[in-house]
């Protein structure tokens, strides 16, 4: 290990730090923002009634309520009912929301983005300089990827943590000893089998169409340009696929209209009947959680993840209209050299992160949107949904998808002459 | 220097893992709740897919783990289907047996891990570092060229079973 592996362990770890952090805020903000949005749609004000008395009664739109729940749910009693199996009963809620977590190292937030400082040689390093004697620290040219870990098997790596996902449901509904928990958990399980096979096929297509499956290279590589003009993202070439994809993510995270486990009006709560308190707060919490994952992994694999269209490090760029505008034009960086480029790239990717925020922020919007307008289905229709339609209609995709990886291969030479670009 | 510390964390992680592995398995079996066994098998499970990682095989980790993930799930649901969860933790009058053909296939595969530790000087070793085995990429190029054939009667056995799993199912619908 080198001064400059040291430095990207550093870096990965901290942004592994931020990225939980930034999740853990938007999956906080979710609790309130899920509220307030379905008393929109149900024409009614929502929570507001949180305040601080000691400045004129600040409500904050009802901000306030995030804190008081909190408080409110670790101060109240931990029930768990006597014939409990205790220490699953105590591990469901811990697996739900750690796993959770978990699949957010994979995803990346913003392009990469490279120092351009000078060579800093371990002498001039406080206190971890000495253990590496004689070397230097290459900030000249030091790329950082805003990912934790950028694993070559990304999506694989998202499907096998998502498969574990059920695992909490199941023990929690195990370990109640409840019988309407035990629905729930057997639920879960029935509906993991319908969409489970559907969903690894339904990204098949993304991964022939991209070819890789690290995340941090799809979400690169649709940052091409189909006819110099369409952003190739995945929702151009495979609309279908994200159909599928995002109706199986749904169900994986047991939503409405796939919240079979729950079904509070059949099974009261299902698999979370028998938590209270803290417990109850981290399937909650979880729950959101999940529901951000699902968000950014349809922009990721959908919608270009972190790109901007026609915007690069380079500059602007858009082949068919013959528009070409380089950052380095600009008078002011042209002005500054080495320092302009360096903040104008900062820039760059600050607004990469900001577009990225934008898009999984949207499609926690339209999954609190479709929660509130859908009536739940009965649970052999949501198997009869995956195994008869989904499943065949993911492999029809597949096979669109080699077609259009043919097609590609074949004529795009022939499409940029006739274009003209 | 260096070389020598990343090799002692590859070596302390192997056996971390390795031990949790063993340990988990010993809970499967010694379990009194076949629900309590299945979810230590997925634990289990998941160490096997970690030493697959520390060997650099991130496709067959993500893979160990993606299939067997569903297939505790449906052992889970068998269990559910087919015993009562009331009685579960009673011994029926067929352990003795059971306990008997368990014992003497471990025996077996101690046997046979014992004779095939004994010969491993016999082997050519190659560092894990210089074989990329367990990537996705190499995986690929092999099912597709040295082991086509196999690959090919695999998932034929594998379309026969579900062919037949349907044809049974069916059958006992048709006969209600």
């Amino acid at each position: 290990m080198n001064l400059d592996a040291l430095l990207t362990l550093k870096l990965q770890c901290l942004w592994a730090l931020v990225a939980f952090g930034a999740v853990s805020s938007l999956a906080g903000l979710l609790t309130w923002g899920e509220r307030k949005q379905v008393s929109l749609i149900q024409d009614r004000i929502g929570p507001n009634r949180a305040n601080l008395r000691f400045i004129r009664n600040w409500r904050l739109f009802g901000l306030f309520h995030i804190i008081a729940d909190a408080v409110k749910s670790m101060t109240k009693e931990d029930f768990v009912p006597a014939g409990a199996y205790k220490w699953m009963h105590l591990l469901a809620p811990l697996i739900s929301l750690g796993v959770s977590f978990i699949a957010f190292a994979v995803v990346p937030f913003a392009g990469p983005f490279t120092i351009r400082w000078r060579d800093v040689p371990a002498v001039e390093i406080p206190l971890l300089g000495q253990f590496f004697p004689g070397q230097t620290l290459h900030l000249s040219h030091f790329p950082v990827s805003f990912q934790a870990a950028d694993l070559n098997v990304g999506i694989l790596f998202v499907l096998a943590v998502g498969a574990f996902l059920v695992y909490g449901v199941l023990m929690a509904g195990f370990a109640s000893n409840n019988k309407f928990s035990f629905l729930g958990a057997m639920r879960a399980a029935s509906q993991m089998f319908s969409y489970e096979i559907a969903l690894g096929l339904s990204i098949i297509g993304v991964i022939l169409i991209y070819n890789s499956t690290n995340l941090s290279v799809i979400v690169e590589r649709q940052g091409a340009l189909i006819f110099g003009i369409i952003p190739k993202w995945g929702i151009v070439t495979q609309p279908l696929a994200f159909i599928l994809f995002f109706t199986c993510g749904l169900m994986e995270i047991k939503r409405i209209p796939f919240d079979a486990p729950e079904g509070e009006s059949e099974i009261v709560a299902g698999y979370f009947l028998e938590y209270s308190g803290a417990k109850f707060m981290m399937f909650l919490f979880s729950e959101y959680v999940e529901l951000i994952m699902l968000a950014a992994m349809c922009a990721v694999l959908f919608f270009g993840g972190w790109q901007i269209p026609f915007v690069s490090q380079a500059g602007i760029s858009i082949p068919l209209l013959h528009v070409q505008f380089a950052w380095t034009d600009l008078p002011w960086v042209a002005a500054h050299k080495a320092l302009g480029i360096e903040l104008v790239n900062l820039a760059v990717v600050l607004a990469q992160a900001g577009f990225f925020a934008f898009k999984v922020v949207a499609f926690c919007w339209i999954m609190v949107t479709v929660r509130w307008t859908f009536p739940r289905f009965r649970y052999d229709q949501i198997m009869r949904l995956g195994w008869r339609r989904i499943l065949p209609l993911s492999m029809v995709n597949i096979v669109l998808a080699v077609g259009i990886v043919l097609v590609e291969d074949k004529f795009k030479p022939v499409i940029q002459k006739v274009l003209g670009y | 220097m260096e070389g020598n510390a990343l090799n002692l964390i590859y070596q302390i992680s192997f056996f971390g893992i390795a031990a949790f592995a063993v340990v988990a398995a010993l809970v499967v079996v010694s379990a009194k709740n076949p629900v309590v066994s299945a979810i230590w098998l997925a634990v289990c499970f998941i160490a096997v897919a970690g030493i697959y990682a520390l060997l650099k095989a991130p496709f067959l980790a993500m893979v160990q783990i993606l299939v067997y993930a569903g297939a505790i799930m449906v052992l889970f649901v068998m269990i559910m289907m087919l015993m009562d969860p009331g009685k579960m933790e009673a011994g029926g009058a067929g352990q003795k047996v059971v306990r008997a053909f368990a014992a003497a296939a471990g025996a077996v595969v101690t046997v046979v891990l014992l004779v095939l530790a004994s010969t491993a000087g016999n082997y050519k070793w190659t560092a894990w570092s210089e074989v990329p085995v367990g990537t996705s990429e190499a995986i690929g190029r092999l099912l597709f060229t040295r082991y086509l054939l196999p690959f090919e009667v695999l998932s034929l056995l594998l379309l026969a079973a579900v062919v037949a799993a349907i044809y049974l199912a069916r059958r006992r619908e048709a006969s209600k």
